[in-house]
């Protein structure tokens, strides 16, 4: 039995969520295959949402229209505005979410959206046209599925293999199969595939905790929201608690890495720097005397808690020796024991700017699949795959994001150029443009695009529209000019220099900003937007000088990328390349000398060279 | 298609030996084929051989001959080197047989040198140095272009480079890390100001060095006086004596002469000026002394012959010429007694001469920075003193970020990567 779709989208976790959503809202027929569709938009691990980078991702794929921040909003039972001392470019928001609403509401907002059918079953294998062309899949109970494009979001599922002391299980989560067949169908498909690690900690029962032992985290006062078009918190906010380790954990760490997996030599893929293990951490800094862990509730109808920054795949018994040996854990129990999952990835240097894989036309790849680790960075690579998937099959212009645009730019060309050496987590000194790219301002910069490419749906076009109306009412009112005596009178003590300055120039100064009387007096209709606008615009004035310059930074470079550089370019022919950069430009394939420039390594000598290689050829 | 390029490498004939350098990919074509070799000899071994002209079978030169497989060459690309005998026909017959051949052209100025460039085997700032190196005529300059093509610069830049992206580190771990308590912010951004400020402090002294232009075209030297006070025979007497003209170039203006000499090492131009008097009628000689008191205005030394009062620049130097011809009066303060006839204080005048250029371009100053150098290390120096200023970590490291562009645009990319690889490299990081 063959069944037609225009896109099919292959997992069901963050990535292939937001995939098959933004597929369909571009008006695929759009079919999402998981092994369980009762798992569908569930958390593997930290029951959180956002953070450093990872919230400005969150409201990016917002800005589209996309999933996860309604989703958050709506099992949001504690919120955080991370580094909120600290200017709007580098605050993160972010929100611990009940694990079980936050799958309701995926599912919810999933079957709301009209083209998208989801299926029951393995994907085993793909069905090609060709060698070179993707056209469907199998699954493994003899069902063929046929599509023009197809997305591959399998997560840690794909070859999964998890660890625990010296136990090994295959599978893709703790209780759930593996992807082998999918596993062994691309890697005879002669993709550059390679392995990773990832890990989780053990869940509590809260009820064991000593939570009066324990110094409380409460959440964020505000109405901050994940989504810019979320209707308020509606669940019920919980304490977290902070508990830390100290020596006498150390200690027994110490006594149980003889029996760890990523010791042993049992793992061989890498696990993230920036998401250790607490043994990698004793490991590596045995200098530190104790870290913080924090307590997290895993939501409102469960005893479940989440210790967070203690993923590890010790020996249970050590592990729960650890846990009790903290404050406030003299006697907790352990519920389920963290664990170690290796899996499958591509080399994402194999994918171009639309996450289509390069040398297979009509399959593309989001997610850990491509290398990264974390909710937010796999939904918003969800969303390109999913909307270029659309594009594939439909005919429509695909959605290129680049560097200076967005985080999901940022990321996308740091993975299909730079490749991964470990699973890769957005931070925030990734983007070279981070004054510009603000996760308060996402909608300004994306919506647009989202709306030209029929991303984004009819209710929040409409409230986009309203929202650029009073920008430019209140930037009407701030492109006014005031001399420094006007502002004097008013008893502010700029300097009196003489000069006349706009609204928006005197933003900058301190003196001004101290005295909203008297900025709203001046702009009334300031007063009148909401407060993510507002901070937005006082945002963009604080630093204009910052985003002039690098206006001017990110003209220049779109020049370079006028240079194009031939998918057939010889770099081997290219005098005066080392093997290792040689290596690296033939692996990554830059599209234009700018993308060249920034493959790690390549000197501005290399890039001459290049240059004039590519003149040379043109000549001939 | 990357053509052969050849020219003579080594110094005007005649000279003891002559060295002709091919380059390209047909060097070794044109080796085998005009020495008449079955097959290419070892690389990077000295063989003898007969340089025949394929044309008319003529014997041209016995010569040593080097080969070098690119891109492990100077330029890169396959090379030989024919170290031939330096008489005026040797040369001219063997570079007139490889012109005749027209398997290669001759090479344009530097072409050498950009190849290596492109090529990748020198950086922009060695390929500056290794120019100033083939152009040096002085000791000074010899030694400063010598230093720059070593790459003492580029891994000064590097060192530089390292010290923002550790700074850098820091800033980010702050910024992005110390809400999850791994990093202390108490202190930190203390440490990193320090840090920035030691870093500036160097940048600022790099861009008090001398330009390599004024090593290269000269300390600017003006002579400078009232008509017939002796300016032009005192610049005789200097370009005559104890100096070497190293070429002619016409003054500019009808009005100023200017004449580059070497002295102790060291490039002057020296500039004649018209003369300086109170009350000129025509005007073109107005305009004349306008330029003169320019060229005053803009001189790294001024001699003044005129009277000691009148003088122009407190820094001059004062000095009574003609003092054959009359001594000077009593209470006039000059700096030196000085006849350009009979050769009285000329000794004196250019040991003086040079200890004044040697304070300025600072011999024991390593190298000299190019004018693109100068603008990136002030790139970098101003985006340093802004990141001193704020109190904003966001801004110190995107005024980081700015002196980390100024520095990659010298020699080449450092990315986030490096950055982070720091970062990580040091702290704790990340649940």
């Amino acid at each position: 039995m063959r069944t037609g779709y225009d896109v099919i989208v292959v997992g069901g976790g963050h990535a292939g969520c937001e995939a098959a959503a933004a597929a369909a809202r571009r008006g695929a027929r759009t079919a999402l295959v998981s092994f369980d569709p009762a798992m569908i938009g569930a958390m593997s691990c930290n029951p959180a949402i956002g953070g450093l980078g990872k919230g400005h991702l969150v409201r990016e794929v917002d800005a589209f229209d996309g999933i996860i921040a309604r989703a958050a909003d709506a099992a949001a039972i504690h919120h955080r505005m991370l580094n909120a001392s600290k200017g709007a470019a580098v605050q993160g928001p972010r929100v611990q979410a009940d694990r079980k609403l936050f799958a309701t509401a995926v599912q919810r907002i999933l079957a709301a959206q009209q083209g998208i059918e989801i299926i029951a079953g393995e994907v085993s294998d793909l069905i090609m046209m060709d060698t070179a062309d993707v056209a469907g899949v199998r699954l493994s109970d003899g069902r063929e599925l046929c599509a023009s494009a197809v997305v591959l979001a399998t997560g840690t599922f794909l070859g999964g293999r998890m660890f625990r002391g010296e136990e090994i299980f295959e599978g893709g989560r703790i209780g759930e199969q593996g992807a082998h067949a999918l596993a062994r169908r691309l890697r005879g498909l002669d993709l550059p595939i390679g392995r990773l690690k990832t890990g989780t900690p053990p869940r509590l029962d809260g009820r064991s905790i000593d939570w009066a032992a324990l110094e409380l985290q409460p959440s964020d006062a505000g109405a901050w929201t994940m989504s810019a078009v979320g209707s308020g918190r509606s669940v019920p906010q919980v304490f977290c608690g902070i508990t830390r380790t100290h020596r006498g954990t150390h200690d027994i760490i110490r006594s149980g890495l003889d029996r760890s997996p990523l010791f042993s030599g049992a793992i061989e893929g890498r696990g993230p720097r920036y998401c250790p293990s607490i043994e990698d951490k004793i490991f590596r800094f045995g200098d530190r005397d104790g870290h913080q862990i924090f307590l997290e509730p895993e939501g409102l109808s469960t005893h479940l808690v989440y210790p967070n920054g203690i993923s590890t795949s010790l020996p249970v018994d050590v592990q729960l020796a650890m846990l009790r040996s903290m404050a406030g854990l003299e006697r907790v129990e352990m519920v389920v024991p963290g664990y170690a999952v290796e899996y499958d990835y591509i080399d994402p240097r194999a994918l171009d700017a639309t996450l289509g894989v390069r040398a297979v036309s009509g399959l593309y790849c989001a997610g850990q699949i491509n290398g990264t680790t974390g909710y937010e960075e796999a939904a918003a690579q969800g969303l390109v795959a999913g909307a270029n998937a659309a594009a594939q099959a439909l005919g429509m212009a695909p959605l290129l994001l680049d560097r200076a645009s967005s985080y999901i730019g940022v990321m996308i060309d740091d993975l299909t150029l730079q490749g991964v050496t470990e699973p890769y987590r957005m931070l925030t000194a990734r983007a070279e443009y981070r004054l510009h790219l603000r996760a308060d301002n996402a909608s300004t910069r994306l919506t647009p695009l989202g709306i030209e490419l029929g991303l984004v749906g009819a209710a929040r076009r409409s409230w986009f529209q309203a929202r650029q109306r009073a920008h430019a009412q209140v930037r009407g009112e701030l492109d006014r000019s005031y001399s420094a005596s006007s502002l004097a009178q008013r008893e502010i003590a700029v300097r009196q220099d003489g000069a006349r300055r706009t609204l928006f120039d005197w933003l900058r100064f301190p003196e001004l900003v101290a005295r909203p009387d008297v900025i709203h007096e001046l702009a009334p209709s300031l007063a009148e937007i909401d407060g993510d606008l507002q901070a937005e615009i006082l945002e963009d004035a604080h630093y204009a000088p910052y985003l002039e310059r690098q206006a001017a930074e990110i003209a220049e470079v779109r020049r370079n990328e006028a240079v194009r550089i031939p998918p057939t370019f010889d770099y081997a022919e290219v005098g005066g390349l080392s093997n290792e950069m040689c290596e690296k430009l033939s692996v990554a394939q830059p599209e234009t000398l700018a993308a060249a420039g920034r493959v790690r390594g390549v000197t501005p000598a290399a890039l001459a060279a290049i240059l004039v290689a590519l003149r040379a050829r043109k000549a001939a | 298609m990357i053509d052969t390029i050849f020219s003579l490498s080594s110094g005007r004939p005649p000279a003891g030996i002559a060295i002709i350098r091919i380059s390209g990919p047909q060097a070794f074509e044109i080796h085998t084929r005009f020495c008449r070799l079955n097959a290419l000899p070892a690389v990077r071994r000295a063989k003898l051989v007969s340089v025949v002209d394929p044309a008319s079978g003529h014997l041209l030169d016995r010569a040593l001959a080097l080969i070098f497989a690119g891109p492990h060459s100077v330029t890169g690309e396959d090379m030989v080197e024919w170290h031939c005998h330096g008489g005026h026909a040797v040369v001219q017959a063997v570079l007139h047989a490889l012109r005749n051949d027209g398997v290669a052209r001759d090479a344009e100025a530097g072409e050498f040198t950009r190849r290596a460039f492109e090529n990748g085997r020198i950086d922009l700032n060695e390929a500056e140095g290794l120019a100033d190196l083939l152009a040096a005529e002085t000791e000074t300059q010899r030694r400063a272009a010598l230093a720059m093509a070593d790459g003492h610069f580029s891994r000064r830049i590097g060192g530089w480079r390292s010290a923002l992206l550790e700074l850098s580190a820091q800033v980010e771990a702050v910024l992005d890390f110390s809400d999850e308590d791994d990093v202390a912010e108490e202190g930190a951004l203390g440490t990193i100001a320090s840090g920035i400020e030691a870093l500036a402090q160097e940048a600022r002294a790099h861009l008090a060095l001398p330009s390599a232009e004024r090593l290269r075209d000269g300390i600017r030297t003006v002579i400078a006086g009232p008509p017939n006070a002796g300016k032009s025979t005192l610049l005789n007497a200097l370009v005559g004596r104890e100096a070497a003209i190293v070429s002619d170039i016409a003054g500019t203006t009808r009005d100023r002469i200017e004449v580059p000499v070497s002295m102790g090492g060291i490039s002057f131009l020296l500039t004649d000026t018209a003369g300086l008097r109170d009350g000129g009628t025509d005007s073109i000689e107005a305009i004349g002394m306008d330029r003169a008191r320019s060229a005053v205005e803009q001189a790294d030394i001024v001699l003044w012959l005129g009277l000691p009062r009148e003088c122009p620049r407190i820094d001059a130097v004062r000095i009574a010429a003609q003092c054959d011809r009359q001594r000077p009066g009593r209470g006039e303060d000059y700096d030196l007694l000085l006849s350009a006839v009979t050769g009285e204080g000329m000794a004196e005048l250019i040991d003086r001469l040079v200890a004044m250029a040697e304070d300025i371009v600072q011999p024991e100053a390593e190298y000299a920075l190019h004018q693109r150098q100068r603008d990136a290390v002030g790139v970098l120096c101003e985006a340093l003193d802004a990141a001193l200023t704020t109190a904003d970590g966001l801004l110190v490291a995107e005024n980081l970020r700015i002196a980390r562009g100024a520095m990659d645009r010298l020699t080449g990319r450092a990315g986030v990567e490096d950055m982070l690889d720091s970062l990580f490299g040091r702290f704790c990081i990340g649940k």
